[in-house]
């Protein structure tokens, strides 16, 4: 019953993509436009099948590069995240240069880490590790802030120490939160490993990228483009099964609320 | 008063006021042992201030909290309040919700989980420990919650408001239900509720607080035993008691 459901609600947006693509079609096979500008989805779709080994091996790379970077990301937010709001001197001292920071734009960053670094997996991990944190840290705060201070009174009441209330409460509390945040840095981070890829280094998509857009071959561009895209799908995925998993309450308060 | 007299929580000229306003003066009650007493009053004259002391959740300007002789005023963790929503975390399951009292007391999880569970179904709760709240209807989460409070006693539990959320006939099965289970588990009960008719269904003695700063106006004894039946509600003994009630509470 549910799953019908969810496969009837599946619909529009299979029907909206499948509309865009027969758009598509039309506008390259019909000769609107030069196929050297826009390459029609067939051309790409070949395109994908004879490349699908390079691409699959500069895919990995990438994919690699984000997985470390949200890693470390991840586990930086959490720390620095948790001191914060345990310790309200170092929220007032460091929340602010959190927010300063992130207007630091990516690509001014990239070059940088690039001279720093080198042309290695460091740079482009460091750069993910940087633009993913921040979405992490701050939903977790406001995670933590959004705890019902009623169930906190409650948890005191019962002779709970700061700790107990951070474990049993607090923390739980923020997980919500805490997946949002990663999931859209899952995607950050995708983009995050291509942008540092195309300054400098000598495998993965942004590489390959930066080396077909030479050669002006739209078509396999074009490729790759879907190929980031599904990189991206297969993380943000990733965060989901880990939310299910981590969070299994979640599935029973959603039916509750559609009641 | 009831259940033998023994004396188990005793509250001594309870004072407590915030800002330059004083909410509470010279509070002073006593709950036997197993008894149950309601407290009665209009919202602001310091209901929930009291319980937030009785408590220890804040400590009192004036007066002592004592529980089986020793004193407590101002230390959380020795007398279980249950507040007004039912607070089930919503991440826990019902089992570990409830057993969580024990656990903050540093009862190992299993062992905590177990006698948890050998309450379950003393109040209606079979077959949803491994449930979530979200998946209980609203009075079996207030039950969950009223065993949470309960494992959480020592033989004494505050009640804020406990069945206040409930629609009309859920609150009259849980009452049913609550003044069998009182005596089965020997827990001592002082209840907040703005509702004169439960407080004098339910309770041995119902408590006025009234005026600013809040005091306590009069104790009264009600006196046909419990469990009471709903035709009670309907005698002029009842009427007698809640005609006494009104005119304190409106003077």
């Amino acid at each position: 019953m549910r799953r019908q459901q969810s496969i009837t609600s599946k619909l529009p947006a299979a029907g909206a993509l499948a509309g865009v693509a027969l758009v598509w079609l039309a506008v390259s096979e019909g000769g609107l436009v030069p196929s050297f500008l826009l390459p029609s989805p067939v051309q790409v779709v070949q395109a994908l099948i004879t490349d699908a080994p390079i691409l699959l091996e500069n895919a990995g790379v990438t994919l690699l590069e984000a997985a470390l970077g949200l890693t470390i990301g991840v586990a930086a937010a959490l720390v620095l995240a948790t001191a914060m709001h345990r310790f309200r001197m170092l929220y007032r001292a460091l929340y602010p240069i959190l927010v300063i920071t992130q207007t630091i734009p990516t690509i001014a960053l990239a070059p940088l880490l690039v001279l720093w670094m080198g042309f290695g997996m460091a740079p482009k991990v460091t750069l993910v590790a940087l633009t993913t944190f921040f979405p992490i840290a701050v939903s977790l705060l406001e995670g933590y802030a959004s705890t019902d201070k009623a169930a906190a009174n409650l948890l005191r009441s019962m002779g709970a120490s700061r700790r107990q209330i951070f474990l049993h409460l607090e923390f739980p509390s923020a997980m919500s939160h805490f997946f949002s945040g990663l999931r859209v840095s899952a995607s950050y981070a995708v983009v995050g490993a291509v942008i540092s890829e195309w300054l400098g280094g000598f495998e993965g998509l942004g590489v390959y990228m930066t080396r077909v857009k030479k050669a002006y071959a739209f078509d396999k561009m074009f490729a790759v483009i879907i190929i980031i895209v599904a990189v991206s799908l297969l993380l943000m995925g990733l965060v989901t099964v880990l939310r299910r998993r981590a969070c299994p309450w979640e599935v029973f308060e959603k039916i509750e609320r559609n009641d | 008063m009831r259940g033998g007299g023994e004396i188990i929580l005793q509250a001594r000229d309870i004072s407590k006021s915030y800002g330059g306003r004083t909410i509470i003066q010279s509070i002073s009650l006593a709950l036997g042992h197993g008894e149950l007493v309601g407290l009665l009053g209009v919202s602001g004259a310091g209901k929930t201030t009291l319980f937030n002391v009785l408590s220890g959740l804040e400590r009192p300007d004036g007066g002592t909290v004592l529980l089986k002789g020793q004193d407590v005023t101002g230390t959380p963790g020795h007398i279980s309040y249950m507040l007004q929503k039912d607070l089930l975390l919503p991440h826990k399951r019902v089992v570990d919700n409830v057993a969580l009292p024990l656990v903050l007391r540093g009862r190992g999880k299993q062992e905590a989980r177990a006698q948890a569970a050998s309450y379950f179904s003393a109040f209606g709760l079979e077959g949803a420990q491994d449930k979530y709240p979200a998946q209980l209807s609203g009075g079996m989460r207030q039950r969950a919650a009223l065993l949470r409070t309960f494992l959480g006693s020592q033989g004494v539990a505050l009640l804020d408001e406990p069945f206040s959320a409930l629609d009309a006939l859920t609150k009259r099965e849980i009452h049913r239900w609550y003044m069998g289970m009182m005596d089965q588990l020997d827990l001592a009960t002082l209840f907040i509720t703005h509702d004169i008719d439960e407080a004098i269904l339910l309770a041995d003695r119902v408590c006025v607080l009234a005026g600013q700063p809040g005091q306590i106006v009069e104790e009264l004894t009600i006196e046909p035993p419990r469990p009471r039946e709903l035709s009670f509600a309907l005698s002029q003994e009842f009427l007698a008691y809640k005609r006494k009630i009104l005119s304190l509470l409106e003077a």
